[in-house]
Protein backbone atom coordinates (compact mmCIF):
# COMPACT_ATOMS: atom_id res chain seq x y z
CA UNK A 1 0.00 0.00 0.00
CA UNK A 2 2.75 2.38 1.10
CA UNK A 3 4.87 1.32 -1.82
CA UNK A 4 2.01 2.06 -4.25
CA UNK A 5 1.65 5.57 -2.82
CA UNK A 6 5.40 6.16 -3.03
CA UNK A 7 5.34 5.00 -6.61
CA UNK A 8 2.42 7.37 -7.41
CA UNK A 9 4.20 10.29 -5.79
CA UNK A 10 7.38 9.46 -7.67
CA UNK A 11 5.43 9.47 -10.93
CA UNK A 12 4.24 13.04 -10.41
CA UNK A 13 7.65 14.06 -9.13
CA UNK A 14 9.14 12.76 -12.39
CA UNK A 15 6.57 14.73 -14.42
CA UNK A 16 7.55 17.88 -12.52
CA UNK A 17 11.23 17.09 -13.04
CA UNK A 18 10.76 16.67 -16.80
CA UNK A 19 8.87 19.96 -16.96
CA UNK A 20 11.69 21.67 -15.01
CA UNK A 21 14.34 20.15 -17.30
CA UNK A 22 12.40 21.33 -20.37
CA UNK A 23 12.43 24.88 -19.08
CA UNK A 24 16.09 24.80 -18.04
CA UNK A 25 17.00 24.26 -21.69
CA UNK A 26 15.70 27.78 -22.32
CA UNK A 27 17.42 29.36 -19.31
CA UNK A 28 18.96 32.20 -21.32
CA UNK A 29 15.54 32.93 -22.77
CA UNK A 30 14.10 33.16 -19.26
CA UNK A 31 16.75 35.69 -18.23
CA UNK A 32 16.09 37.73 -21.38
CA UNK A 33 12.37 37.81 -20.64
CA UNK A 34 13.14 39.32 -17.23
CA UNK A 35 13.78 42.69 -18.89
CA UNK A 36 10.20 43.76 -18.28
CA UNK A 37 10.63 42.92 -14.60
CA UNK A 38 13.66 45.22 -14.41
CA UNK A 39 11.74 47.98 -16.17
CA UNK A 40 8.80 47.88 -13.78
CA UNK A 41 11.08 47.54 -10.74
CA UNK A 42 13.11 50.53 -11.89
CA UNK A 43 9.97 52.67 -12.19
CA UNK A 44 8.73 51.61 -8.77
CA UNK A 45 12.12 52.08 -7.11
CA UNK A 46 11.95 55.71 -8.23
CA UNK A 47 8.31 55.99 -7.19
CA UNK A 48 8.81 54.62 -3.67
CA UNK A 49 11.95 56.71 -3.13
CA UNK A 50 9.92 59.81 -4.04
CA UNK A 51 6.79 58.90 -2.09
CA UNK A 52 8.34 57.42 1.04
CA UNK A 53 11.76 59.09 1.13
CA UNK A 54 13.84 57.87 4.06
CA UNK A 55 11.29 57.63 6.88
CA UNK A 56 7.86 57.14 5.28
CA UNK A 57 5.93 53.89 5.27
CA UNK A 58 2.88 52.42 3.56
CA UNK A 59 1.14 49.57 5.41
CA UNK A 60 4.19 49.42 7.67
CA UNK A 61 6.68 48.99 4.82
CA UNK A 62 9.42 51.51 4.03
CA UNK A 63 10.67 52.21 0.50
CA UNK A 64 13.20 49.35 0.54
CA UNK A 65 10.65 46.80 1.76
CA UNK A 66 8.05 48.12 -0.70
CA UNK A 67 10.38 47.42 -3.60
CA UNK A 68 11.29 43.97 -2.27
CA UNK A 69 7.58 43.30 -1.74
CA UNK A 70 7.05 44.06 -5.41
CA UNK A 71 9.95 41.80 -6.39
CA UNK A 72 8.11 38.87 -4.80
CA UNK A 73 4.60 39.73 -6.06
CA UNK A 74 5.79 40.35 -9.62
CA UNK A 75 7.98 37.25 -9.63
CA UNK A 76 5.07 35.15 -8.37
CA UNK A 77 2.80 36.44 -11.13
CA UNK A 78 5.18 36.41 -14.08
CA UNK A 79 6.57 33.00 -13.11
CA UNK A 80 3.14 31.37 -13.16
CA UNK A 81 3.04 29.26 -16.34
CA UNK A 82 0.10 29.53 -18.73
CA UNK A 83 -0.94 25.92 -18.00
CA UNK A 84 -4.57 26.99 -18.25
CA UNK A 85 -4.12 27.81 -21.96
CA UNK A 86 -2.90 24.28 -22.68
CA UNK A 87 -5.83 22.81 -20.77
CA UNK A 88 -8.35 25.12 -22.50
CA UNK A 89 -6.96 24.17 -25.90
CA UNK A 90 -6.94 20.46 -25.10
CA UNK A 91 -10.54 20.58 -23.96
CA UNK A 92 -11.63 22.56 -27.03
CA UNK A 93 -9.80 20.56 -29.69
CA UNK A 94 -10.42 17.19 -28.06
CA UNK A 95 -6.79 16.28 -27.36
CA UNK A 96 -7.82 15.73 -23.77
CA UNK A 97 -9.09 12.31 -24.89
CA UNK A 98 -5.49 11.12 -25.33
CA UNK A 99 -4.56 12.19 -21.80
CA UNK A 100 -7.59 10.57 -20.20
CA UNK A 101 -6.43 7.11 -21.20
CA UNK A 102 -3.04 7.47 -19.56
CA UNK A 103 -2.25 6.10 -16.10
CA UNK A 104 -2.28 9.37 -14.19
CA UNK A 105 -4.69 11.91 -12.80
CA UNK A 106 -5.25 14.66 -15.36
CA UNK A 107 -5.31 17.38 -12.70
CA UNK A 108 -2.26 16.12 -10.81
CA UNK A 109 -0.35 15.66 -14.06
CA UNK A 110 -0.80 19.33 -14.89
CA UNK A 111 -0.13 20.39 -11.32
CA UNK A 112 3.21 18.55 -11.35
CA UNK A 113 4.14 20.02 -14.75
CA UNK A 114 3.02 23.46 -13.55
CA UNK A 115 5.26 23.23 -10.47
CA UNK A 116 8.30 22.17 -12.50
CA UNK A 117 7.96 25.07 -14.93
CA UNK A 118 7.13 27.51 -12.15
CA UNK A 119 10.32 26.57 -10.30
CA UNK A 120 12.54 27.30 -13.30
CA UNK A 121 10.83 30.63 -13.96
CA UNK A 122 10.69 31.59 -10.29
CA UNK A 123 14.40 31.02 -9.68
CA UNK A 124 15.54 32.99 -12.75
CA UNK A 125 13.08 35.85 -12.20
CA UNK A 126 13.88 36.02 -8.50
CA UNK A 127 17.61 36.10 -9.24
CA UNK A 128 17.15 39.01 -11.65
CA UNK A 129 14.64 40.88 -9.46
CA UNK A 130 16.65 40.42 -6.26
CA UNK A 131 19.89 41.51 -7.90
CA UNK A 132 18.18 44.65 -9.17
CA UNK A 133 16.48 45.46 -5.84
CA UNK A 134 19.74 44.84 -3.97
CA UNK A 135 21.68 47.20 -6.23
CA UNK A 136 19.05 49.95 -6.20
CA UNK A 137 17.62 49.80 -2.68
CA UNK A 138 20.06 47.67 -0.71
CA UNK A 139 19.59 44.36 1.06
CA UNK A 140 16.36 43.14 2.60
CA UNK A 141 16.60 42.36 6.29
CA UNK A 142 15.10 38.90 6.48
CA UNK A 143 13.93 36.95 9.54
CA UNK A 144 15.72 33.75 8.54
CA UNK A 145 14.14 31.60 11.25
CA UNK A 146 10.77 32.16 9.59
CA UNK A 147 11.81 31.47 6.02
CA UNK A 148 10.80 27.81 6.22
CA UNK A 149 7.23 28.97 6.95
CA UNK A 150 7.52 31.52 4.15
CA UNK A 151 8.56 28.73 1.76
CA UNK A 152 5.49 26.75 2.82
CA UNK A 153 3.38 29.85 2.19
CA UNK A 154 4.91 30.21 -1.29
CA UNK A 155 4.20 26.55 -2.08
CA UNK A 156 0.57 26.93 -1.02
CA UNK A 157 0.36 30.16 -3.03
CA UNK A 158 1.48 28.23 -6.13
CA UNK A 159 -1.30 25.71 -5.46
CA UNK A 160 -3.91 28.48 -5.00
CA UNK A 161 -2.86 30.18 -8.25
CA UNK A 162 -2.82 26.89 -10.15
CA UNK A 163 -6.29 25.90 -8.94
CA UNK A 164 -7.77 29.33 -9.74
CA UNK A 165 -6.50 29.14 -13.30
CA UNK A 166 -7.21 25.46 -13.78
CA UNK A 167 -10.83 25.73 -12.66
CA UNK A 168 -11.36 28.61 -15.10
CA UNK A 169 -9.67 26.60 -17.87
CA UNK A 170 -12.14 23.76 -17.27
CA UNK A 171 -14.97 26.13 -18.16
CA UNK A 172 -13.95 25.24 -21.74
CA UNK A 173 -16.10 22.10 -21.28
CA UNK A 174 -19.15 24.35 -21.27
CA UNK A 175 -18.09 27.59 -22.97
CA UNK A 176 -16.76 28.21 -26.47
CA UNK A 177 -14.45 31.00 -25.33
CA UNK A 178 -13.26 31.22 -21.72
CA UNK A 179 -10.55 33.83 -22.34
CA UNK A 180 -12.53 36.77 -20.86
CA UNK A 181 -12.52 34.97 -17.50
CA UNK A 182 -8.71 34.91 -17.45
CA UNK A 183 -8.66 38.57 -18.34
CA UNK A 184 -11.01 39.34 -15.46
CA UNK A 185 -8.93 37.15 -13.13
CA UNK A 186 -5.72 38.99 -14.06
CA UNK A 187 -7.38 42.32 -13.25
CA UNK A 188 -8.74 40.99 -9.97
CA UNK A 189 -5.23 39.77 -9.09
CA UNK A 190 -3.97 43.28 -9.77
CA UNK A 191 -6.44 44.72 -7.26
CA UNK A 192 -7.31 42.04 -4.69
CA UNK A 193 -4.02 40.20 -5.12
CA UNK A 194 -2.15 43.36 -4.08
CA UNK A 195 0.29 43.26 -6.98
CA UNK A 196 1.71 46.77 -6.49
CA UNK A 197 0.85 47.57 -2.87
CA UNK A 198 -0.04 45.29 0.04
CA UNK A 199 -3.79 45.02 0.49
CA UNK A 200 -3.25 46.23 4.07
CA UNK A 201 -2.84 49.70 2.53
CA UNK A 202 -6.37 49.64 1.08
CA UNK A 203 -9.40 51.31 2.65
CA UNK A 204 -11.01 49.04 5.26
CA UNK A 205 -13.85 47.62 3.13
CA UNK A 206 -11.57 46.66 0.25
CA UNK A 207 -8.99 45.23 2.63
CA UNK A 208 -11.57 42.97 4.24
CA UNK A 209 -12.84 41.83 0.86
CA UNK A 210 -9.26 41.01 -0.17
CA UNK A 211 -8.89 38.87 2.94
CA UNK A 212 -11.99 36.89 1.99
CA UNK A 213 -10.99 36.19 -1.62
CA UNK A 214 -8.32 33.65 -2.65
CA UNK A 215 -6.29 36.11 -4.76
CA UNK A 216 -4.41 37.69 -1.86
CA UNK A 217 -3.28 34.25 -0.65
CA UNK A 218 -1.63 33.58 -4.01
CA UNK A 219 0.30 36.85 -4.35
CA UNK A 220 0.29 39.53 -1.67
CA UNK A 221 0.27 37.48 1.54
CA UNK A 222 3.43 35.38 0.98
CA UNK A 223 5.30 38.42 -0.39
CA UNK A 224 4.32 40.49 2.61
CA UNK A 225 5.34 37.70 4.97
CA UNK A 226 8.83 37.48 3.46
CA UNK A 227 9.53 41.22 3.65
CA UNK A 228 7.95 41.70 7.08
CA UNK A 229 7.69 38.44 8.99
CA UNK A 230 5.07 38.16 11.70
CA UNK A 231 3.73 34.98 13.32
CA UNK A 232 0.19 36.35 13.67
CA UNK A 233 0.16 37.21 9.96
CA UNK A 234 1.62 33.79 9.14
CA UNK A 235 -1.18 31.98 11.01
CA UNK A 236 -3.90 33.98 9.25
CA UNK A 237 -2.25 33.40 5.87
CA UNK A 238 -1.79 29.64 6.30
CA UNK A 239 -5.38 29.19 7.49
CA UNK A 240 -6.66 31.17 4.49
CA UNK A 241 -4.42 29.29 2.07
CA UNK A 242 -5.43 25.86 3.39
CA UNK A 243 -9.12 26.77 3.23
CA UNK A 244 -8.80 28.00 -0.34
CA UNK A 245 -6.63 25.09 -1.52
CA UNK A 246 -9.23 22.68 -0.12
CA UNK A 247 -12.21 24.58 -1.52
CA UNK A 248 -10.66 25.10 -4.96
CA UNK A 249 -9.49 21.47 -5.12
CA UNK A 250 -13.04 20.28 -4.48
CA UNK A 251 -14.47 22.70 -7.05
CA UNK A 252 -11.84 21.76 -9.65
CA UNK A 253 -12.34 18.02 -9.12
CA UNK A 254 -16.12 18.35 -9.32
CA UNK A 255 -15.86 20.47 -12.49
CA UNK A 256 -13.47 18.00 -14.09
CA UNK A 257 -15.66 14.97 -13.29
CA UNK A 258 -18.75 16.69 -14.60
CA UNK A 259 -17.02 18.18 -17.63
CA UNK A 260 -15.24 15.06 -18.75
CA UNK A 261 -18.62 13.33 -19.21
CA UNK A 262 -19.28 15.80 -22.00
CA UNK A 263 -16.26 14.64 -24.02
CA UNK A 264 -17.28 12.84 -27.21
CA UNK A 265 -14.59 10.80 -28.90
CA UNK A 266 -15.14 10.40 -32.62
CA UNK A 267 -11.88 8.67 -33.47
CA UNK A 268 -9.85 9.69 -36.48
CA UNK B 1 2.22 68.84 -54.47
CA UNK B 2 -1.25 69.72 -53.14
CA UNK B 3 -2.86 67.05 -55.32
CA UNK B 4 -0.36 64.43 -54.14
CA UNK B 5 -1.08 65.29 -50.49
CA UNK B 6 -4.82 65.11 -51.16
CA UNK B 7 -4.42 61.73 -52.85
CA UNK B 8 -2.33 60.39 -49.95
CA UNK B 9 -4.91 61.63 -47.43
CA UNK B 10 -7.67 59.94 -49.39
CA UNK B 11 -5.62 56.73 -49.44
CA UNK B 12 -5.17 56.89 -45.65
CA UNK B 13 -8.85 57.58 -45.04
CA UNK B 14 -9.87 54.68 -47.25
CA UNK B 15 -7.64 52.34 -45.26
CA UNK B 16 -9.04 53.68 -41.95
CA UNK B 17 -12.55 53.12 -43.25
CA UNK B 18 -11.73 49.58 -44.44
CA UNK B 19 -10.06 48.68 -41.14
CA UNK B 20 -13.06 49.98 -39.22
CA UNK B 21 -15.54 48.12 -41.43
CA UNK B 22 -13.49 44.96 -41.07
CA UNK B 23 -13.47 45.29 -37.26
CA UNK B 24 -17.20 45.99 -37.17
CA UNK B 25 -17.98 42.92 -39.21
CA UNK B 26 -18.22 41.12 -35.87
CA UNK B 27 -20.04 43.81 -33.95
CA UNK B 28 -20.30 41.91 -30.67
CA UNK B 29 -16.56 41.17 -30.59
CA UNK B 30 -15.81 44.77 -31.60
CA UNK B 31 -17.84 46.21 -28.73
CA UNK B 32 -16.61 43.71 -26.16
CA UNK B 33 -12.97 44.42 -27.02
CA UNK B 34 -13.56 48.14 -26.61
CA UNK B 35 -15.34 47.66 -23.29
CA UNK B 36 -12.66 45.30 -21.96
CA UNK B 37 -9.88 47.72 -22.88
CA UNK B 38 -11.78 50.58 -21.28
CA UNK B 39 -12.16 48.56 -18.06
CA UNK B 40 -8.53 47.45 -18.22
CA UNK B 41 -7.31 51.04 -18.27
CA UNK B 42 -9.75 52.06 -15.55
CA UNK B 43 -8.37 49.35 -13.27
CA UNK B 44 -4.85 50.71 -13.74
CA UNK B 45 -6.05 53.89 -12.08
CA UNK B 46 -6.94 51.89 -8.94
CA UNK B 47 -3.30 51.92 -7.79
CA UNK B 48 -3.11 55.70 -8.03
CA UNK B 49 -6.39 56.10 -6.19
CA UNK B 50 -5.02 54.00 -3.31
CA UNK B 51 -1.72 55.90 -3.34
CA UNK B 52 -3.42 59.30 -3.25
CA UNK B 53 -5.44 58.24 -0.21
CA UNK B 54 -2.02 58.20 1.53
CA UNK B 55 -0.41 61.30 0.02
CA UNK B 56 -1.57 64.71 -1.22
CA UNK B 57 0.95 65.32 -3.95
CA UNK B 58 3.77 63.55 -5.75
CA UNK B 59 6.48 66.10 -6.48
CA UNK B 60 3.82 68.55 -7.66
CA UNK B 61 1.65 65.91 -9.36
CA UNK B 62 -1.89 65.59 -8.01
CA UNK B 63 -4.40 62.83 -8.80
CA UNK B 64 -5.89 65.14 -11.45
CA UNK B 65 -2.48 65.37 -13.16
CA UNK B 66 -2.22 61.58 -13.08
CA UNK B 67 -5.66 61.29 -14.68
CA UNK B 68 -4.58 63.69 -17.42
CA UNK B 69 -1.35 61.71 -17.84
CA UNK B 70 -3.36 58.53 -18.37
CA UNK B 71 -5.70 60.34 -20.75
CA UNK B 72 -2.76 61.66 -22.81
CA UNK B 73 -0.82 58.37 -22.84
CA UNK B 74 -3.90 56.25 -23.65
CA UNK B 75 -4.92 58.71 -26.34
CA UNK B 76 -1.45 58.65 -27.91
CA UNK B 77 -1.29 54.86 -27.84
CA UNK B 78 -4.88 54.70 -29.10
CA UNK B 79 -3.98 56.81 -32.13
CA UNK B 80 -0.94 54.66 -32.83
CA UNK B 81 -2.78 51.35 -32.47
CA UNK B 82 -5.91 52.40 -34.37
CA UNK B 83 -4.37 54.33 -37.26
CA UNK B 84 -0.71 53.21 -37.45
CA UNK B 85 -0.71 49.74 -35.92
CA UNK B 86 1.81 48.54 -38.51
CA UNK B 87 4.40 50.25 -36.29
CA UNK B 88 3.67 47.64 -33.61
CA UNK B 89 4.59 44.62 -35.72
CA UNK B 90 6.97 45.77 -38.46
CA UNK B 91 9.87 43.54 -37.38
CA UNK B 92 8.19 40.34 -38.43
CA UNK B 93 7.14 41.91 -41.76
CA UNK B 94 10.76 42.88 -42.41
CA UNK B 95 12.37 39.66 -41.15
CA UNK B 96 9.96 37.36 -42.99
CA UNK B 97 10.30 39.19 -46.29
CA UNK B 98 6.68 40.32 -46.30
CA UNK B 99 7.58 43.87 -47.37
CA UNK B 100 7.44 42.64 -50.97
CA UNK B 101 3.69 43.19 -51.02
CA UNK B 102 4.11 46.89 -50.16
CA UNK B 103 7.11 47.43 -52.43
CA UNK B 104 5.18 46.24 -55.46
CA UNK B 105 2.44 48.85 -55.03
CA UNK B 106 2.62 52.51 -56.16
CA UNK B 107 2.11 53.97 -52.66
CA UNK B 108 4.56 55.28 -50.02
CA UNK B 109 5.95 52.07 -48.51
CA UNK B 110 6.31 53.20 -44.90
CA UNK B 111 2.90 54.87 -44.74
CA UNK B 112 1.29 51.83 -46.35
CA UNK B 113 2.87 49.45 -43.82
CA UNK B 114 1.76 51.67 -40.93
CA UNK B 115 -1.88 52.08 -41.91
CA UNK B 116 -2.45 48.54 -43.14
CA UNK B 117 -3.00 47.28 -39.59
CA UNK B 118 -5.41 48.42 -36.89
CA UNK B 119 -6.05 47.11 -33.38
CA UNK B 120 -9.74 46.98 -32.61
CA UNK B 121 -9.23 47.09 -28.84
CA UNK B 122 -7.39 50.42 -29.19
CA UNK B 123 -10.74 52.12 -29.85
CA UNK B 124 -11.24 51.39 -26.15
CA UNK B 125 -8.03 53.31 -25.38
CA UNK B 126 -9.34 56.29 -27.35
CA UNK B 127 -12.72 56.13 -25.59
CA UNK B 128 -10.95 55.87 -22.22
CA UNK B 129 -8.70 58.85 -23.02
CA UNK B 130 -11.68 60.98 -23.95
CA UNK B 131 -13.73 59.95 -20.91
CA UNK B 132 -10.89 60.58 -18.45
CA UNK B 133 -10.11 63.94 -20.04
CA UNK B 134 -13.75 65.00 -19.80
CA UNK B 135 -13.86 63.93 -16.14
CA UNK B 136 -10.54 65.40 -15.01
CA UNK B 137 -10.50 68.69 -16.88
CA UNK B 138 -13.19 71.35 -17.13
CA UNK B 139 -13.35 70.99 -20.88
CA UNK B 140 -14.29 73.63 -23.40
CA UNK B 141 -14.53 72.97 -27.13
CA UNK B 142 -11.10 74.57 -27.57
CA UNK B 143 -9.45 72.46 -24.87
CA UNK B 144 -11.11 69.31 -26.22
CA UNK B 145 -9.77 69.99 -29.71
CA UNK B 146 -6.37 70.78 -28.19
CA UNK B 147 -6.44 67.49 -26.29
CA UNK B 148 -7.26 65.50 -29.42
CA UNK B 149 -4.48 67.27 -31.33
CA UNK B 150 -2.00 66.52 -28.50
CA UNK B 151 -3.04 62.86 -28.45
CA UNK B 152 -2.49 62.73 -32.19
CA UNK B 153 0.96 64.32 -31.79
CA UNK B 154 1.76 61.85 -28.99
CA UNK B 155 0.57 59.07 -31.29
CA UNK B 156 2.99 60.26 -33.98
CA UNK B 157 5.82 60.21 -31.41
CA UNK B 158 4.92 56.65 -30.35
CA UNK B 159 4.53 55.54 -33.97
CA UNK B 160 7.88 57.04 -34.95
CA UNK B 161 9.57 55.38 -32.00
CA UNK B 162 7.98 52.09 -33.03
CA UNK B 163 9.23 52.51 -36.61
CA UNK B 164 12.78 53.19 -35.38
CA UNK B 165 12.69 50.25 -32.95
CA UNK B 166 11.32 47.81 -35.54
CA UNK B 167 13.61 49.11 -38.30
CA UNK B 168 16.51 47.72 -36.29
CA UNK B 169 15.45 44.40 -37.83
CA UNK B 170 16.98 45.58 -41.12
CA UNK B 171 20.36 45.37 -39.39
CA UNK B 172 19.80 42.82 -36.60
CA UNK B 173 17.71 40.27 -38.45
CA UNK B 174 14.83 39.16 -36.24
CA UNK B 175 14.60 42.04 -33.74
CA UNK B 176 10.95 41.73 -32.78
CA UNK B 177 11.57 41.00 -29.13
CA UNK B 178 13.89 43.99 -28.70
CA UNK B 179 11.45 46.27 -30.53
CA UNK B 180 8.54 45.05 -28.42
CA UNK B 181 10.47 45.65 -25.22
CA UNK B 182 11.48 49.15 -26.33
CA UNK B 183 7.85 49.95 -27.10
CA UNK B 184 6.76 48.46 -23.79
CA UNK B 185 9.31 50.69 -22.06
CA UNK B 186 7.97 53.79 -23.83
CA UNK B 187 4.38 52.99 -22.89
CA UNK B 188 5.26 52.10 -19.29
CA UNK B 189 7.26 55.29 -18.70
CA UNK B 190 4.45 57.33 -20.29
CA UNK B 191 2.09 56.15 -17.54
CA UNK B 192 4.20 57.32 -14.59
CA UNK B 193 4.70 61.00 -13.69
CA UNK B 194 8.07 62.47 -14.56
CA UNK B 195 8.22 63.92 -11.03
CA UNK B 196 9.33 60.55 -9.66
CA UNK B 197 12.34 60.21 -11.95
CA UNK B 198 15.88 61.47 -11.38
CA UNK B 199 17.40 64.12 -13.65
CA UNK B 200 19.44 61.54 -15.56
CA UNK B 201 16.36 59.39 -16.19
CA UNK B 202 14.42 62.43 -17.36
CA UNK B 203 17.09 63.16 -19.96
CA UNK B 204 16.57 59.65 -21.32
CA UNK B 205 12.79 60.14 -21.23
CA UNK B 206 13.03 63.27 -23.35
CA UNK B 207 15.45 61.76 -25.87
CA UNK B 208 16.09 58.02 -26.26
CA UNK B 209 12.74 56.80 -24.90
CA UNK B 210 10.57 59.86 -25.60
CA UNK B 211 7.83 59.28 -23.01
CA UNK B 212 8.17 62.99 -22.23
CA UNK B 213 6.66 63.87 -25.59
CA UNK B 214 4.08 61.10 -25.52
CA UNK B 215 2.50 62.25 -22.27
CA UNK B 216 4.46 64.64 -19.96
CA UNK B 217 4.63 67.65 -22.28
CA UNK B 218 0.97 67.22 -23.39
CA UNK B 219 -0.05 67.27 -19.69
CA UNK B 220 2.01 70.43 -19.14
CA UNK B 221 0.33 72.07 -22.14
CA UNK B 222 -3.10 71.06 -20.87
CA UNK B 223 -2.55 72.26 -17.31
CA UNK B 224 -0.25 75.31 -17.78
CA UNK B 225 -0.33 76.28 -21.42
CA UNK B 226 2.81 77.94 -22.74
CA UNK B 227 3.93 78.61 -26.29
CA UNK B 228 7.48 77.27 -25.72
CA UNK B 229 6.04 73.91 -24.62
CA UNK B 230 3.77 73.81 -27.65
CA UNK B 231 6.66 74.79 -29.93
CA UNK B 232 8.93 72.09 -28.49
CA UNK B 233 6.14 69.52 -28.83
CA UNK B 234 5.59 70.36 -32.51
CA UNK B 235 9.32 70.47 -33.27
CA UNK B 236 10.00 67.14 -31.60
CA UNK B 237 7.02 65.45 -33.24
CA UNK B 238 8.05 66.55 -36.70
CA UNK B 239 11.73 65.83 -35.99
CA UNK B 240 11.20 62.28 -34.69
CA UNK B 241 8.80 61.48 -37.56
CA UNK B 242 11.43 62.57 -40.10
CA UNK B 243 14.12 60.61 -38.27
CA UNK B 244 11.94 57.48 -38.29
CA UNK B 245 11.30 57.91 -42.01
CA UNK B 246 15.02 58.36 -42.67
CA UNK B 247 15.99 55.27 -40.67
CA UNK B 248 13.30 53.11 -42.27
CA UNK B 249 14.29 54.01 -45.84
CA UNK B 250 17.99 53.68 -45.01
CA UNK B 251 17.27 50.21 -43.65
CA UNK B 252 15.08 49.37 -46.64
CA UNK B 253 18.22 49.46 -48.82
CA UNK B 254 19.41 46.40 -46.88
CA UNK B 255 16.09 44.57 -47.28
CA UNK B 256 16.20 41.24 -49.03
CA UNK B 257 13.08 39.66 -50.45
CA UNK B 258 12.27 36.21 -49.16
CA UNK B 259 10.36 35.30 -52.34
CA UNK B 260 7.56 34.52 -49.91
CA UNK B 261 4.09 33.96 -51.27
CA UNK B 262 1.62 35.21 -48.66
CA UNK B 263 -1.93 36.39 -48.41
CA UNK B 264 -2.24 39.74 -46.64
CA UNK B 265 -5.31 39.43 -44.51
Amino acid sequence: MLSARTSTLRKYFCIGEISLANRLVYLADHFASSLFLILILFIFSQLWKTVLGTGGTIAGLDSTRMLWYMVFTEVMVISTPATHRLVSDEVKNGDIAYKLTRPYSYILYYFAAHCGEFLARFVTNLAVGSAFAYLVMGPLTVYWAGMGWAALGLALAVAVNFLENFSLALLAFWLEDNRPFFWILSKLVFIFGGLFVPVEAYPEGLRQLSYLLPLRYGVSAPARLIVSFDYGFLRQMLVGQLIWVTALSLVTTAMFRKGVRRVHVHGG
Amino acid sequence: MFTAAKRTLKFVLQYVSLNLQSAMEYRGAFLSQIIFMFLNNTMLLFFWWVLFTKIDSLNGWSLRHILLLYAAASGAFGFQAVFFAGSLSMSSIIAEGRLDFYLALPKPVLLHVLISRSFTSAWGDLAFALAVFLLSAAPTWESLLGFIALCFAGGIVMTSFGVIAHSLSFWLGYGERLADELQEALLSFSLYPEGIFSAATRIVLYTLIPAGFASYVPVKILTRFSWPHLGIMILFTVGVALLARFIFYRGLRRYESGNLVVTNS
